[in-house]
C-alpha cells in the first residue's frame, strides 16, 4: 500500500551542479510544521541556507522571498535508498556567506496509515503517522523544530528525539545539529479530525454548447480508508447512538464553490437517481451536501455522479471540456503541471467532431484547486448548416404528407 | 463564453435540485434551457397521460366499454345526425316505456356536444373519422389535457417541479385511469378535467386579481357545470375556500376577483344549464356560495371603514356594521330557514345529502344505496385507487402549510374536503384523485432544506452490496430479489426470478425455514457467503407510512415453507403454524421462532423501542407483538441494514460467533459411548435428565 515517502529537500544551482556546493551549504534553521487535514497531510518547512563556501554557488546575489521557485524530484547516489530528493533551481547564484530563507509547502497523501488496520464499527478513526523527527536533507542541519497540528493523540515516540505533547498539538527536537541525511524514525498515533476519505478517482466533463451554456457531469469513486471494518454492522446502533457508533464514519460531503445560477443539479449513480441530498440556495452560491445511499465506514466505498466535491484527495483527477461544434481550440491557461492531450469527439446531430481538452493529473488534493481558462473560438456557421438540413427535412415530409392527405380527399 | 450558466442534464432525470423555487428559477439566466426541459417533459407526461389509457384499445379492440357510456355514444350519434338544436330538444320515445325520456333536460351535455364539435372540426378538416372513434378517444385525449390542467395548477400553487410532478401523478393514478381509459366514454372522463380546469383558473385569478382571468373562470365553470354533476364541489368548495381567506384575515382584492364574479356568474351559467335549471337558486348546496358571498362584502366593508375612518369611530362604524349586518343575517336566515324547512330534506337534493350525511342514502334513496360504486370504500381501495401517491399525498399535505399562501391554502381545503367525500362513496375516489395526485406532487418535490423523506431502501442495499462485498461473492436470498441483484449490486444469486429450477429454490426456502446451525451448513455448501432479507416491519415505524412493507419476506415465507417442504420432507409446513394460522407472536410454534428467516428478520428489532404505546417488539405488518425478542445470532453477522430496515444484509459465518456464550473452563466433553451419569437440576429430584441437546 502506501509506503512512507521521505523527502528531503536539496538546493541546487544549475542543471551541471559542481558536487562541491553539498559540502558548503548547511541548513542554518529548518522548522517544519505538520497540520493532518483527514486524509491529507500538510507540511510547511521554512528553510533558512547559508554558503559557508568561499566561492560563490553559480554567481551572485541571493534569492528572493516570495518568488516562487522550480523544483524537480531527482534521486542522488549518495541519498539512502529510501529518501527521494527535491531540487529546486535558484533564481539567482548564492555567494559566499549569502544566506537564503525560503518555505516549502507540501500536501502529501498516502501517508497516514489506518492503525489498528482492522476495527469494530464504534472505535474511533486511529492513525499513525510515520517520518523522520530530523529534517532527512543532502545537507547538514544546525537547528530545527518540528510541529505538529494532529487530534486526539494517542502516542508519539522518537527514540532519540525529545518530544512534548500538548492538546492535540506536538512538538518533537532533534538533538543538536544534524548530518547529511540523518534519519531519526518518529511515529505519532491519533484519532482523525475530518474526513478520512480517499478519492479513487474523479472524472469531469465540461460540456460548453453552442449557446453559451455549459453542463458539467462528474464521476466519484470515493473509498473510506480508515480500519477495515471488523465484526458487525448495526443499523439499530447507528441510528441510536450515531456519535458514538462509527465516530469516523462520513454520512455526506459538502460542495460549496458552486455558482448561484447552477441549475438542474443531480446527483445519481450507476442505478438511478440518489435521493438523499440537501440543496442550499444563497445570495453568493449553492451549497450542496450530498449524502452517499449509506454512511461509509472503515473500507467501504461508493460511487456517484455530481459537482465538484472538495475536501477529498484524489489518486487520479481527469477534466474534459468539450467544445462547441465546429469551434477552434485557442489557448489552455492553467498553472499546475498536468497531462495534457487533445481528443475529437463525435455527438449525434453534429457533423463535424467536437474538440476535447483532456487534462489530467495523477495525485489530486484540493490545494492545487485553481482556475482553468479555455479560449477558443466559437464556429456558428457549421451549426446552422446541420440545423438547417434537420428542419428543412422536416418540413419536407411534412409537406409531402399534406399534399398527399389533400390529393387524395 | 465558457462563464455560462449549466444547461439541463442529458436525460430528464430526477432532479436534487430545489424546486418550488419558481421566482428564483424565473431569473436565472439558465432558465430558458431549463423551461424548455420542462415543456417537453409536461408533453411527455402528456403524452403518457395519453398513451397508457390507449391500452384497453390495443388489447380489445376501438369499441365503447361499460353501460353509461352506451347512452352518451348514442345521444352523441343522434347529435351528429340530428343536429344541435334538436338533440338539445331531444325526447326519447325508445326507453322507458310507456314514460319515455326528455333527454335534453335531463342529461349533462358538456361531454357530447364537446365530442359533437370535434367530430365537425374533423370533418370541416375533411378527415372523415366515425364518430365512435371520437367517443372512444374522448377519456385519453382529456386525460392529457387534464395532466396539463394539473401542472398550470400546482404551477400556481407552488412551482414548475410541483407542477411537474403532479401531472405526472394524474397521468397514472389508477382511479383516474379506470374511468378515463380508451372506451370509456362517460361524464368523468372530460369533467376531472374541467374540474381541475377551473380550480387552475380560480387559483391563477386570485394569484393575478386579473379580471381577464376571472372571465377566462366563468367559462370554465360553465363548461363544468354543463359536463358533471360534480360541480356542486366547486360551489361548495370555492365558498368554503373564501370564507377560511377572510377569517385567517387573507381578504385581498385578488379574492374578490377571483369569487364575486364566480359566485353570481356562475349560478346564472348553472341556470342555463336545463337539467340544473332553478336548482341554481332553489337548493341548499347553492346557499353557502351566496351567504360567502355577503359575508366577503361584509368583510371588506369593514376593511374599507378601517382604513377610511379614525379609530375611535371606526369601533363605533364596526359596532353598527355588525349590528346591522347582524340584523339583516338574522332577517334573511329566518326567511330561508323558513324556505328550507317547508321542505322534506330541508332543501338539499337526495345526492347531497347522501353525501353529506352518509346512512341518508341506505336510509331513504336505496337507489343510490344500491350502486357499488355509491358504497363507502374500504380502506384497501385507498392503495388500489391511489397507488404510490397514498404514500406520499400526506407528506405533501404537511408540505402545503410551508409557506401557506392563498393557493396552497386552496389545495389543502381541496384535499381535506375530497378526502372526506371520498370516504362517504367510492365512486368520489375520482375527485380526490387529483387533489391527491397534487398533494403528492408537492410532497415528492424536495423543499429548500431537503426535509422530504424518500425510501430507496433497495436500491440502497444493492449499492452497498455493489461496492463493499467482494466480486466473487454469492448472495443469497428469495427468488424475488434475484434479478435485481445481479443488475443492481452485480453479484452472483443463488436463485431468481427465472424459477426454472424448482430445487434449487426449495434449497433456499429449505434454507430460510431450518435453524441458524443447519441453515448456515446450507448456505456454506453452495459457496454463499452474504444472505439478504427483506424486512417491512421496522418501516411501518415512520410516520406516514401506515402499517409498513407488506410484502417482505416474513409474509412470503410460508411460500418458502411449502416450496422447501415440496422437494424435502424435513420441513413440514405444519410445523410453521400454530393450528392453522400463521403467527410471529409468542403463539408461532418453534419452529417458527428458530427458523433463519424468523431469526434474520428481526434480529435486534425489539430494541427500536416501543411504537405509540405499543410493546416492544410490536409488528405493524403483523400486528403482533414479536414472540422472541432477545436473541443473538451464532451462525450470522448483521453486515449492512438499509436506512429503514427494509434490506437487512447478514455475512455466513465460516465458524460460528463464539461471542455470544463464553465457554464454560469446567466443561468436559463427553466421549461417544462414553458413561456419564446423568445430573439432576439441584433442587428439583424429580425432574427426568434432558436426553441429547445440541
Amino acid at each position: 500500500m502506501s509506503r512512507l515517502l521521505l523527502l528531503a529537500l536539496l538546493l541546487g544551482i544549475c542543471a551541471a551542479a559542481p558536487a562541491s556546493d553539498v559540502e558548503t551549504l548547511e541548513i542554518t534553521s529548518a522548522d517544519r510544521k505538520l497540520r493532518a487535514l483527514g486524509y491529507r497531510v500538510q507540511i510547511r518547512t521554512s528553510i533558512a541556507v547559508v554558503n559557508t563556501g568561499k566561492a560563490p554557488i553559480a554567481s551572485s546575489s541571493s534569492g528572493q522571498r516570495e518568488t516562487p521557485l522550480k523544483g524537480a524530484l531527482v534521486v542522488l547516489p549518495e541519498a539512502p535508498h529510501n529518501v527521494t530528493c527535491l531540487r529546486f533551481q535558484l533564481n539567482a547564484p548564492l555567494p559566499p556567506k549569502g544566506t537564503l530563507d525560503f518555505e516549502v509547502v507540501g500536501v502529501y497523501v498516502g501517508t497516514l496509515e489506518p492503525w489498528p488496520r482492522q476495527a469494530p464499527a464504534d472505535a474511533p478513526t486511529l492513525a499513525l503517522y510515520r517520518d523522520s523527527a530530523a529534517l532527512v536533507s543532502p545537507y547538514p542541519v544546525r537547528q530545527q523544530t518540528f510541529k505538529m497540528e494532529l487530534g486526539r493523540i494517542e502516542s508519539v515516540e522518537a527514540p532519540g528525539a525529545e518530544v512534548t505533547t500538548k492538546g492535540q498539538g506536538a512538538e518533537v527536537r532533534a538533538p543538536g545539529a544534524t548530518p547529511p541525511f540523518r534519519q531519526l524514525p518518529f511515529a505519532a498515533h491519533f484519532e482523525v479530525v475530518g474526513l478520512f476519505v480517499k478519492g479513487r478517482s474523479a472524472r469531469r466533463r465540461v460540456d460548453v454548447s453552442p449557446v453559451g451554456a455549459s453542463q458539467f457531469d462528474e464521476e466519484y469513486e470515493v473509498e473510506h480508508r480508515g480500519a477495515a471494518l471488523k465484526g458487525e454492522w448495526s443499523r439499530l446502533d447507528y441510528i441510536s447512538r450515531t456519535k458514538k457508533y462509527g465516530p469516523g464514519a462520513v454520512s455526506g460531503l459538502h460542495v460549496t464553490g458552486l455558482p448561484a445560477n447552477a441549475a438542474n443539479l443531480y446527483f445519481r449513480d450507476g442505478i438511478g437517481n440518489i435521493s438523499s441530498s440537501a440543496v442550499q440556495r444563497t445570495e453568493t452560491g449553492v451549497r450542496v451536501l450530498l449524502q452517499p445511499r449509506y454512511p461509509l465506514f472503515g473500507g467501504w466505498t461508493t460511487d456517484f455522479k455530481f459537482g465538484c466535491v472538495t475536501e477529498v484527495a484524489f489518486d487520479e483527477a481527469e477534466l474534459k471540456v468539450i467544445l462547441p461544434p465546429g469551434a477552434t481550440l485557442l489557448n489552455v491557461e492553467l498553472p499546475m503541471e498536468v497531462e495534457r492531450r487533445l481528443e475529437v469527439t463525435h455527438d449525434f446531430l453534429s457533423l463535424v467532431g467536437r474538440t476535447v481538452v483532456v487534462l489530467r493529473r495523477p495525485m489530486y488534493v484540493p490545494e492545487l484547486n485553481v482556475p482553468l481558462r479555455v479560449t477558443f473560438k466559437p464556429g456558428g456557421t457549421i451549426l446552422e448548416k446541420s440545423t438547417a438540413w434537420l428542419v428543412t427535412g422536416a418540413a419536407l415530409v411534412a409537406g409531402a404528407s399534406i399534399v398527399r392527405r389533400i390529393a387524395s380527399s | 463564453m465558457t462563464d455560462a450558466s449549466n444547461t439541463p442534464p442529458v436525460s430528464g432525470v430526477a432532479t436534487t435540485s430545489t424546486d418550488g423555487s419558481k421566482k428564483s428559477d424565473k431569473r436565472s439566466p439558465g432558465s430558458s434551457a431549463a423551461s424548455l426541459t420542462t415543456v417537453l417533459t409536461l408533453i411527455a407526461i402528456c403524452l403518457l397521460a395519453t398513451a397508457v389509457r390507449l391500452f384497453s384499445v390495443i388489447k380489445y379492440e376501438s369499441v365503447i366499454h361499460e353501460f353509461d357510456p352506451y347512452f352518451n355514444y348514442r345521444v352523441t350519434r343522434y347529435l351528429t345526425e340530428e343536429g344541435f338544436t334538436k338533440t338539445w330538444n331531444f325526447f326519447d320515445s325508445f326507453t322507458w316505456y310507456p314514460l319515455g325520456r326528455i333527454v335534453g333536460g335531463t342529461m349533462y351535455p358538456g361531454l357530447i356536444f364537446t365530442a359533437g364539435l370535434i367530430w365537425k372540426v374533423l370533418q370541416a378538416l375533411r378527415s372523415p373519422i366515425h364518430i365512435q372513434e371520437i367517443c372512444v378517444f374522448m377519456g385519453p385525449l382529456f386525460s392529457g389535457l387534464c395532466a396539463l390542467a394539473t401542472f398550470f395548477f400546482m404551477r400556481e400553487v407552488r412551482g414548475d417541479g410541483a407542477g411537474l410532478a403532479s401531472a405526472a401523478f394524474i397521468a397514472i393514478i389508477p382511479s383516474y385511469i379506470s374511468r378515463s381509459v380508451a372506451g370509456s366514454y362517460d361524464l368523468e372522463s372530460i369533467a376531472i378535467a374541467a374540474l381541475v380546469t377551473v380550480f387552475f383558473l380560480y387559483v391563477k385569478t386570485l394569484n393575478t386579481a386579473s379580471l381577464r382571468w376571472a372571465t377566462a373562470l366563468f367559462f370554465g365553470y360553465l363548461y363544468m357545470v354543463a359536463s358533471w354533476g360534480g360541480y356542486s364541489f366547486i360551489v361548495n368548495l370555492l365558498p368554503i375556500h373564501c370564507l377560511a381567506s377572510i377569517v385567517l384575515g387573507r381578504v385581498s382584492t385578488g379574492l374578490y376577483v377571483a369569487y364575486a364574479p364566480f359566485a353570481i356568474l356562475g349560478a346564472l351559467a348553472a341556470l342555463n344549464i336545463p337539467v340544473i335549471g332553478f336548482n341554481a337558486v332553489l337548493m341548499s348546496e347553492h346557499f353557502a356560495s351566496f351567504a360567502v358571498f355577503g359575508i366577503l362584502h361584509a368583510a371588506f366593508a369593514i376593511k374599507w371603514i378601517k382604513e377610511t375612518l379614525p379609530p375611535r369611530t371606526y369601533e363605533a362604524a364596526k359596532r353598527v356594521v355588525w349590528t346591522v349586518g347582524t340584523a339583516v343575517a338574522g332577517v334573511i336566515l329566518v326567511l330561508v330557514t323558513g324556505y328550507v324547512t317547508a321542505s322534506p330534506t330541508f332543501g338539499w337534493t337526495g345526492r347531497s345529502l347522501s353525501l353529506l350525511d352518509p346512512t341518508y342514502a341506505s336510509k331513504y334513496i336505496p337507489i343510490i344505496a344500491s350502486v357499488s360504486e355509491h358504497q363507502p370504500p374500504a380502506w384497501s381501495s385507498y392503495y388500489n385507487d391511489l397507488h404510490l401517491v397514498t404514500l406520499l399525498a400526506p407528506a405533501g399535505l404537511v408540505a402545503a402549510f410551508t409557506p401557506l399562501t392563498d393557493a396552497s391554502l386552496f389545495l389543502v381545503l381541496y384535499a381535506v374536503t375530497a378526502v372526506y367525500f371520498s370516504g362517504v362513496m367510492v365512486r368520489l375516489m375520482l375527485v380526490l384523485a387529483p387533489a391527491a395526485a397534487c398533494l403528492a406532487g408537492r410532497g415528492a418535490t424536495r423543499q429548500r432544506d431537503g426535509s422530504i423523506k424518500v425510501f430507496d431502501d433497495f436500491r440502497e442495499a444493492y449499492s452497498w452490496l455493489s461496492h463493499n462485498v467482494p466480486a466473487d461473492a454469492k448472495v443469497a436470498s428469495w427468488w424475488d430479489y434475484g434479478y435485481q441483484t445481479t443488475a443492481m449490486a452485480n453479484r452472483t444469486v443463488i436463485v431468481d426470478n427465472n424459477t426454472w429450477n424448482n430445487t434449487h429454490i426449495a434449497t433456499v426456502g429449505r434454507a430460510m425455514a431450518l435453524p441458524e446451525k443447519a441453515s448456515s451448513e446450507v448456505f456454506r455448501s453452495l459457496d454463499v457467503e452474504y444472505v439478504f432479507v427483506v424486512f417491512g416491519a421496522f418501516i411501518g415505524r415512520v410516520l406516514g407510512v401506515g402499517r409498513g412493507y407488506p410484502s417482505d419476506d416474513i409474509n412470503k415465507f410460508l411460500w418458502m415453507v411449502r416450496i422447501g417442504g415440496g422437494v424435502f420432507p424435513d420441513i413440514k409446513e405444519r410445523d410453521y403454524l400454530n393450528r392453522g394460522q400463521y403467527r410471529v407472536d409468542s403463539t408461532a410454534p418453534k419452529a417458527m421462532l428458530d427458523s433463519t428467516m424468523y431469526r434474520l428478520s428481526y434480529y435486534r428489532f425489539a430494541e427500536t423501542g416501543p411504537l405509540f404505546g405499543m410493546p416492544y417488539g410490536y409488528d405493524r405488518v403483523r400486528q403482533q407483538t414479536i414472540g422472541l425478542p432477545d436473541f443473538k445470532l451464532k451462525h450470522y453477522e448483521e453486515v449492512f441494514t438499509s436506512e429503514h430496515w427494509m434490506v437487512r444484509v447478514y455475512r455466513v459465518l465460516p465458524e460460528p460467533n463464539r461471542e455470544v456464550r463464553l465457554p464454560n473452563p469446567n466443561r468436559v466433553k463427553a466421549q461417544r459411548g462414553a458413561k456419564v451419569k446423568p445430573r439432576r437440576p439441584s433442587g428439583d429430584p424429580t425432574s427426568m435428565p434432558s436426553k441429547t441437546r445440541q
